[in-house]
């Protein structure tokens, strides 16, 4: 049996893509095919790449639905853990079977349409993440500065959602310049224009972002005067709180400081009353209406 | 007073408010434009409370002074709270600093009842204006609505806001009379038809003012009165048909401080709000009718959610065939929301429908079980009587009795 090994010079869906139509064209089958990038070190017994085969005299070749490609490539953005299978040997696998006319293959209740469905819905997620926990920090800016970043952030992100996150900003932050770093690449804009810019050796870190960014701004007292107010003691709910934003964001969002506080408080007799305590032993004032007295 | 304690107060003063959703307007973008802001439909929660909530907006009351003295609110005239308000410029500059660092997607602006009605209303729509047109602000704003404010404030209001909500407050007319004496039914449902007319005029004709995109909603405060969930369901139920609203949110009554005797001192339990809203949910999406969930006189069950309460209630329609029942049965079936309703149909045409399609599905296989069938799993439960298999289905685990 031939081993052809497939070399993803980037780790993106067109680059994938190309290859894909290759082997679909010269009908090779997805266990014959090794895929080499970023996220799968080859094999050890594969040492020599072998020319692909001529196309078949009858080639597989695939139309898919503009949604259908939309999928596949947001699974591509899927970050497999070392135990999971790699991503283009996955999404290679569904359009041989698509070719072959196994229209389920696509389908959230296949073997292989779970995990691209589960794919899909992890990238998905995490593009949310990044627009909802993402926070920015205003610089001290010189007025006749017109390069320099005014709101810098940091993210961790899980999966690759650089693009969906940097299209997201641009349409909210108006002519605003501003940079986003994470630790596979950084998001630059403008005010007009995004660009992302991947290093090729040295990571961005965290190291660096926290050199740049004066980590106190002074909005940040007025969030944390809000965000202690708007809490509701009497309807304490950790788990909740804790399933929806997952406490791998809370490292770089200010209300940190405040929950531990909050939580035990609440806990310790405040259940009752939904008031803010630092109001109860203020001093209150009724109102009169107008004309009696 | 300085900014940090208003906003104390006046975020205190809100919280009482369930909503925080900012979902539902139209696609806006700032990309390379004066001013700031962008929504495209989908809500963002930005962080949550220890309480599980969401914060996707700054809620805040414009001014905590009220002239009304509604017993269940904190902000009642005859309550000893500190009061404040916000200038127009503060609440500007709030917004504004706060969704430039993605701390929040918009403004929830609502306010106590100053001097009167139209002036209260036009303060509020005065902030929303100069949001929108001095700040050219694109991001959310919801904004409350002042139920006796005139027709033409409310028109002014849907012209900058992306939701408009008048509170219905109570679940009946009659509680609303004894709790909240200077508010009536029949103005609070003034407000929602202006607001359902301006929605109807804005889809009906293109050219139309915009009128809040985002549609109307309402609250309503569950356990202040002793309204039943049956009553409760069947008046939500004729709110939707008769007012366009998109959601109604339910606020368990939250005691206050120096409660006064007509309203309870203890709050109910906040999964009776949790089985309000799957019922909603079951209403609003899924056709079911209010009386199907409630046959009776009653609360919903609180140890098990309402789909599951009525499939226990319907034996006979159960258990039913995957592979040839209707759409719309299968999205019936205890542990199979739409979504995975829908991909079964997909599957189908490919396959025959197998068990273990189910879990990949994500479907609640503890839940859905009794109720189906498929070429390869026949329900070992379906003889049992409603009350074996209700036991069986029960997932509370013993609780531990409060001391006192």
């Amino acid at each position: 049996m031939t081993m052809y090994t497939l070399h993803m010079t980037r780790a993106d869906f067109a680059c994938w893509r190309d290859h894909a139509r290759r082997l679909l064209a010269a009908r090779v089958p997805p266990g014959d095919v090794l895929w080499q990038g970023e996220d799968s070190a080859g094999d050890l017994f594969v040492s020599s790449d072998t020319d692909l085969p001529p196309p078949s005299e009858t080639p597989l070749a695939l139309k898919l639905s503009r949604q259908d490609l939309r999928r596949l490539e947001c699974a591509s953005h899927y970050w497999p853990t070392p135990h999971q299978e790699c991503r283009w040997a996955l999404l290679y696998r569904v359009v041989w079977r698509l070719a072959l006319g196994e229209g389920e293959a696509l389908l959230a209740g296949d073997t292989d349409g779970a995990v691209i469905e589960q794919r899909v819905k992890a990238v998905n997620h995490e593009v949310h993440h990044i627009h909802a926990f993402l926070r920015f920090h205003q610089q001290p800016i010189k007025a006749d500065d017109q390069h320099a970043p005014e709101f810098i952030a940091w993210f961790e992100p899980r999966h690759d959602v650089l693009e969906a996150a940097a299209r997201h900003f641009i349409d909210r932050m108006g002519q605003h310049r501003w940079l986003i770093m994470t630790p596979g690449g950084a998001i630059i804009c403008d005010g007009r224009q995004w660009h992302i810019e991947r290093p090729e050796a040295d990571i961005f870190n965290v190291q660096d972002y926290q050199a740049l960014v004066e980590m106190k701004d002074d909005a940040e007292d007025l969030w944390l005067a809000y965000y202690a107010s708007t809490f509701n003691p009497a309807r304490l709910n950790e788990k909740t709180m804790v399933r929806s934003m997952p406490s791998r964001f809370w490292r770089h969002m200010p209300e940190r400081v405040l929950m531990t506080g909050l939580i035990s408080h609440a806990r310790h007799g405040a259940q009752q009353l939904g008031q803010d305590s630092r109001l109860a032993t203020r001093r209150g004032r009724t109102i009169t209406l107008p004309g009696k007295s | 007073m300085e900014l940090t304690d208003k906003l104390i107060v006046l975020a205190d003063a809100a919280k009482y408010d369930a909503s925080c959703a900012s979902s539902g307007a139209p696609k806006r973008s700032s990309k390379g434009q004066k001013g700031l802001g962008a929504t495209n439909g989908n809500g963002i929660c930005h962080s949550f409370t220890p309480d599980g909530r969401c914060v996707a907006l700054l809620k805040i009351l414009m001014t905590n002074f009220c002239l009304y003295d509604c017993q269940y609110c904190i902000n009642r005239r005859s309550s000893n709270v500190p009061r404040a308000r916000f200038s127009v410029d503060e609440i500007v500059r709030l917004t504004l600093d706060f969704y430039r660092r993605n701390l929040i997607s918009g403004l929830f602006l609502s306010s106590g009842i100053i001097r009167s009605n139209d002036y209260t209303m036009e303060a509020l729509v005065r902030v929303a204006r100069t949001l929108r047109v001095e700040h050219q602000f694109r991001g959310y704003i919801h904004l409350k609505t002042i139920p006796d404010a005139s027709p033409d404030l409310i028109r002014q209001a849907g012209l900058y806001a992306d939701r408009l909500s008048v509170n219905i407050e109570l679940p009946t007319s009659q509680s609303l009379t004894r709790l909240a004496p200077e508010k009536s039914d029949t103005t609070i449902r003034h407000a929602m038809s202006t607001i359902r007319d301006g929605l109807e005029e804005a889809t009906a004709e293109p050219r139309a003012p915009r009128f809040s995109p985002g549609g109307q909603s309402t609250q309503m405060i569950v356990g202040a009165d002793d309204t039943d969930d049956h009553t409760i369901l069947g008046n939500v139920q004729s709110l939707y048909g008769d007012y366009r609203l998109k959601r109604v949110y339910y606020s368990a009554f939250s005691p206050i401080p120096e409660s006064p005797s007509s309203v309870p001192l203890i709050a109910p339990p906040l999964l009776r709000e949790h089985r309000l809203y799957q019922a909603d949910f079951l209403i609003r999406g899924y056709g079911f009718r209010a009386d199907e969930l409630l046959t009776g006189p009653g609360n919903l069950s609180l140890d098990i959610d309402p789909k599951l309460a009525w499939a226990l209630n319907h034996r006979e329609l159960f258990p039913i065939d995957l592979d040839r029942a209707d759409m719309y049965m299968i999205a019936r079936v205890p542990g199979i929301g739409i979504t995975s309703a829908r991909r079964i149909d997909m599957l189908r045409r490919e396959r025959r429908i197998r068990y273990s399609d189910l879990t990949r599905l994500g479907c609640s296989m503890k839940k859905l079980s009794p109720f189906i069938t498929t070429q390869d799993y026949r329900p070992r439960q379906a003889g049992l009587e409603r009350q074996a298999l209700l036991a069986q289905m029960q997932t509370s685990t013993p609780a531990q009795m409060a001391l006192l």
